[in-house]
């Protein structure tokens, strides 16, 4: 795919890596240090060039992604991230790397953390300060120089707007989608989706110049068709109607502005493209969705498994301490009757007794599965995914503690059974003719049909796929 | 003789042939555009974290 024999090849990031929340439990933190243990190998095997240092990152302490820096021989950068009476940066403030033969200058720049709170350890200082200091440092020694910033949009827009001598900021997107480069006083902003998502190219032919032209080849065929068909629609006009009328006439008069806004694109772009053989920087950028249908590399598949299986078994290991204590807790109580949000739960075994072919039916679906998907991947003691997997109220999967999640789901539960959509269904076993299931609603796909985990959702498809027979 | 007098002629001019023709081009390949590709948002913690 990348010929990096033609064309040298880096790869960098923004920041926002190694952890997903910036304030973490402590037992929450154990499982997350080691998943973070496993990032900074899976890029180091990556040959990740450098990483920018986001607030994120120092969920675990600045001590933890040093010495994760330190062994896995990452760049991790920051200008601006400073201990909390330290006259240097905690971080490599840039770093000078050659690319075939380019250097490239990679600053790191480290935006505030959430709601601007301030922290005991270290501060982060304002890019107005640092940015400065550090551009007339690499001033000349760098063909190309590169922002990786985990500031906000307008923040990244802004040090655009001041510094010139900045050609592209990659910013860390938390939870925002991939945006392709956006030319702002001669700096891109580039940003691919968080999560791995998509993987962003930006392929890039260099000039002593420094300014920006886009090298897309299509955007000039394409502005020509669409005048071409402007004009076309001014010619039928002209034809069907006396020129006094087209004087007042809003759409003629639409088209008339239309047709003369893409001459003038059209005169730039050719320009640009006459200028770009000499004088102009051209890109191009895609994306692409990280989908499964792309081979894995080996060594990078053999980190993930291994850090998926340890966190699973940490994981397991705090299972079995929650399960011990709780034992303790309820010989001391002498309590037996099950409490909880399972306390009205049958399980999906009940139901078979009189809606055998309903039940047939749902042992058919993905939701039967559901539990066996977890165990496949090493995540059946993970309480982020527990929830969708198991059989619990609606109102319940956001009341439900992770703790709770973790040692508390009796093995009846365990899958996205019947109750899952029809609502508790012991009191239902005891008295059908009474008491009814209920019937699912859309609220109740969306609490994991999320559209961060299934974006493409469908409610009316989905329950077409999943609806039992009826009887 | 005579021949051999061309071929040892011949030499020198073979060698200017190169400065003239081959290192030039060579040259001016090395000043041509510099190229880069940029990979970012290689971020493999969507597989780390499913659920997350």
């Amino acid at each position: 795919m990348l010929n990096t024999k033609k064309q040298p090849v880096i790869s960098i990031d923004g920041g926002a890596m190694f952890f997903a929340h910036p304030y973490l439990s402590q037992t929450q933190l154990d499982t997350a240090r080691r998943t973070a243990e496993g990032i900074g190998q899976a890029m180091a095997q990556m040959q990740t060039r450098a990483i920018g240092v986001s607030p994120y990152d120092l969920t675990a302490g600045t001590n933890f992604l040093l010495r994760l820096a330190k062994k896995n021989k990452l760049s991790l950068l920051s200008a601006n991230l400073y201990a909390d009476k330290g006259k240097q940066p905690i971080f490599r403030p840039y770093l000078l790397t050659k690319a075939g033969n380019m250097t490239v200058a990679l600053i790191g720049l480290t935006g505030s953390l959430p709601g601007n709170q301030q922290h005991r350890q270290y501060h982060i200082l304002p890019w107005q300060q640092v940015l400065p200091g550090v551009l007339k440092k690499i001033n000349n020694k760098a063909d190309l120089i590169i922002l990786l910033s985990s500031a906000p949009p307008r923040t990244n827009e802004e040090i655009a707007r001041k510094f010139n001598d900045i050609h592209i900021i990659f910013q860390s997107g938390q939870g925002n989608g991939n945006q392709p480069p956006l030319n702002i006083n001669n700096t891109l902003l580039c940003q691919a989706a968080s999560r791995g998502k998509s993987l962003g190219i930006l392929k890039i032919d260099w000039n002593p110049s420094r300014i920006w032209s886009d090298n897309d080849p299509d955007q000039l065929k394409n502005t020509e068709n669409r005048l071409d068909r402007i004009r076309w629609q001014v010619g039928r006009m002209q034809k069907r109607h006396q020129p006094e009328e087209l004087k007042n006439n809003l759409q003629y008069q639409r088209l008339i502005r239309g047709e003369a806004e893409l001459e003038q694109k059209i005169k730039k772009l050719k320009q640009q493209k006459n200028d770009a053989t000499g004088f102009l920087c051209r890109f191009h950028n895609s994306f692409i969705a990280m989908e499964t249908s792309i081979p894995e590399d080996k060594a990078v598949k053999a980190i993930v498994d291994r850090t998926r299986r340890e966190v699973n078994t940490i994981n397991r290991r705090r299972q079995q301490e929650l399960r011990k204590r709780r034992e303790k807790q309820r010989q001391t109580t002498n309590s037996s009757q099950q409490t909880g949000p399972f306390a009205n739960m049958a399980g999906s075994r009940i139901c078979k007794k009189c809606h055998s072919a309903q039940v047939a039916f749902y042992l058919q679906t993905d939701h039967a599965r559901a539990w066996q998907t977890l165990v496949d991947k090493d995540q059946q003691y993970n309480p982020d995914c527990i929830s969708c997997h198991v059989t619990l109220p609606t109102y319940e999967k956001k009341l439900t503690g992770r703790e709770e999640l973790l040692t508390n789901i009796p093995e009846r539960l365990q899958g996205v059974g019947c109750e899952t959509c029809h609502g508790p269904a012991l009191m239902h076993s005891l008295d059908p003719e009474n008491i009814l299931p209920g019937k699912p609603e859309k609220s109740t796909c969306l609490q994991c049909h999320t559209k961060k985990r299934d974006k493409n959702f469908n409610f009316t498809r989905k329950l077409d796929g999943i609806r039992c027979p009826a009887g | 003789m005579q021949n051999q007098h061309r071929k040892l002629a011949a030499f020198p001019l073979f060698f200017l042939g190169i400065f003239l023709v081959i290192l030039p081009g060579a040259t001016n390949s090395l000043a041509a555009e510099k190229k880069i590709t940029i990979l970012y948002g290689n971020d493999i913690r969507g597989e780390l974290e499913p659920c997350g």
